[in-house]
């Protein structure tokens, strides 16, 4: 049975999102949900999965997944997972080698900004390479979360628009290595009320490329119990495939439950009917 | 009935007096519309028109385009060059005016029409002097040159200086479907400076509808459908009109407190009526001075 945020994405099929780059973004509000409830669906639907994360640890998306029902570490296992460490090992001192990418976790290290990017592309590729090397049949996700922390740590924001091309080239276009079988979920970081320049350049260079976009904001009222913000999905179509709108819209409210996000429109919370 | 003038941008579909074209978007606003709108103008107008894309496969940006088009425009890839590592040909890395003259090949250059998808993408990878430097020169070798800038992605200075190269600025206020959700319809402001030298500045809608056809006309000249007045009292189950007896008669009414007219006097004088209980003392009241 899908669940309200698949029925929200009208996901009526295992591979609607194959293809495709979603960006999700927080603005006064934590999104991170949205990425655990999408780590869970990759692997529900038995898609291979790359996981790059910049804010937390394998243990705490495994935990989360097992309350949403799936099981991180049996898929990394059966070497369908892969997970990137890059909260640890940011700055640590091992090098990247090819067979290393065989194993269950792949750190990296890089000496300078500007080749970081470089080495973290090399090690995703990698990974992705050898996730379709065991299974070739079977569609491939990248996650990277967040990608806007990067920018607090000195890197232009130049140099992280190309790496996300680079993703987004790599699993999503005919000519990359995935041939379009894979598709790449990014999350990127802008608070409304405190202006930076670069979060919001980052943002915008993304949805220029992205096919939807979920934004999670913050009650402009403030916090409530029963209400923990707005959701917001975009359907974008960059290439303007026909004379149609390129954007389509719909605007929710949500609230978080132990294992599940709960979706109503604007003002019908059953706190308020 | 006179027949509709033609608005400023319907004529810029048509490639009279178009030099340099920037169609300035953003995330909400998308201009690649527009873009294709002119493709599938200007492919009946000029012998040769060339597109550098840098922002998306070929595959993607042609989906949709009719198979008549994309048999008439010359695509060069600089997205999957780039991205796929080609040394040897590489547009999006490389880019300069003498690249794009020799991707051109051998069509005389006065009847080429250039469209680029996006300059915000070769500002990625390029100064902004060396951008400027190549739109303008560029601009001026081939007959019309068009492209998409991304308006969100650059502060204020970068833009001030595109639009100092360009000689015809489309900025994309609003976008929304059309009633029957089958096109889209919008609105622009637009800045054309003419060969003359003269500048245009107008504010247009648009409605685009299937196979990216265009249509346009000036805000100001949206026709007002004048509405008849209609009589508030038409259809009352009373009367709130005089008679011409009624009409005489108010005119004739003696009001309580107005005196009729009288020959002016010298001097002003206050007439007064006083009261039953009014007590007036007539004698004079300074008898008692000893002036």
């Amino acid at each position: 049975m899908p669940t309200e945020l698949e029925s929200l994405l009208d996901k009526k099929n295992d591979n609607d999102f194959v293809g495709k780059m979603i960006v999700v973004s927080d603005s006064n509000a934590d999104g991170s949900f949205l990425i655990h409830h999408f780590i869970s669906q990759v692997t529900r639907d038995g898609h291979l999965l790359c996981l790059v994360s910049f804010t937390h640890s394998f243990v705490h998306y495994n935990t989360t997944g097992t309350k949403l029902g799936s099981n991180l570490l049996r898929h990394q296992q059966t070497g369908k997972v892969v997970f990137v460490d890059c909260l640890t090992n940011l700055f640590g001192g091992k090098e990247v080698l090819a067979d290393e990418c065989a194993s269950d976790h792949v750190a990296f290290s890089t000496a300078s900004n500007s080749s970081l990017l470089t080495d973290l592309y090399h090690t995703i590729y990698l990974c992705v390479k050898e996730l379709m090397k065991n299974y070739p049949a079977l569609p491939v996700c990248l996650v990277v979360d967040d990608c806007s922390l990067l920018l607090s740590l000195g890197l232009k924001v130049q140099e992280l628009v190309n790496f996300v091309h680079l993703c987004h080239f790599l699993l999503c276009t005919t000519v990359g290595y995935c041939k379009k079988s894979g598709y790449f979920i990014l999350t990127v970081h802008n608070d409304q009320n405190c202006y930076d320049e670069d979060e919001q350049l980052l943002k915008a260079h993304t949805l220029h490329t992205c096919d939807i976009h979920l934004h999670v904001e913050g009650l402009s009222t403030g916090y409530s119990q029963e209400v923990h913000g707005e959701l917001i999905v975009e359907w974008r179509n960059p290439e303007q495939s026909s004379s149609k709108a390129a954007l389509s819209r719909k605007h929710m409210q949500f609230r978080l439950s132990e294992k599940c996000v709960h979706l109503f429109a604007k003002g019908m919370s059953d706190a308020v009917l | 009935i006179c027949p509709r003038a033609m608005s400023l941008l319907e004529s810029l579909l048509t490639g009279e007096d178009v030099r340099a074209v920037s169609v300035q978007d953003s995330t909400h606003l998308n201009g690649r519309l527009l873009l294709k709108c002119f493709l599938t103008h200007w492919v009946e107008r000029y012998p040769s028109i060339h597109v550098f894309l840098y922002d998306m496969e070929e595959h993607r940006w042609t989906n949709g385009l009719a198979q008549g088009i994309r048999e008439r425009m010359v695509l060069h890839c600089g997205y999957s060059q780039h991205w796929c590592g080609e040394k040897d040909s590489d547009l999006l890395k490389d880019f300069s005016v003498q690249k794009c003259v020799e991707a051109v090949g051998h069509a005389p250059l006065q009847e080429v029409a250039i469209i680029i998808d996006s300059v915000s993408t070769l500002l990625l990878h390029h100064t902004l002097s060396h951008v400027i430097r190549s739109l303008k020169l560029l601009g001026s070798k081939v007959a019309s040159l068009l492209y998409l800038v991304h308006s969100d992605l650059h502060d204020s200075h970068v833009m001030a200086e595109l639009n100092h190269v360009t000689f015809t600025r489309i900025l994309l206020k609003s976008q929304e479907p059309t009633d029957n959700c089958t096109g889209q319809r919008g609105s622009c402001s637009l800045v054309h400076c003419k060969k003359s030298g003269r500048v245009v500045k107008k504010d247009e809608v648009y409605e685009v509808s299937e196979g990216y056809q265009l249509s346009g006309r000036e805000v100001d000249m949206i026709p007002i459908v004048a509405t008849r007045r209609q009589d508030p009292a038409a259809n009352l189950t009373f009367s709130v009109s005089l008679t011409s007896k009624e009409k005489s008669d108010r005119a004739k009414t003696v009001l309580p407190y107005v005196r009729p007219q009288q020959p002016a006097s010298s001097g002003g004088q206050i007439h007064y009526q006083p009261d039953q209980s009014d007590d007036i003392d007539h004698s004079d009241p300074d008898d008692d001075l000893d002036i």
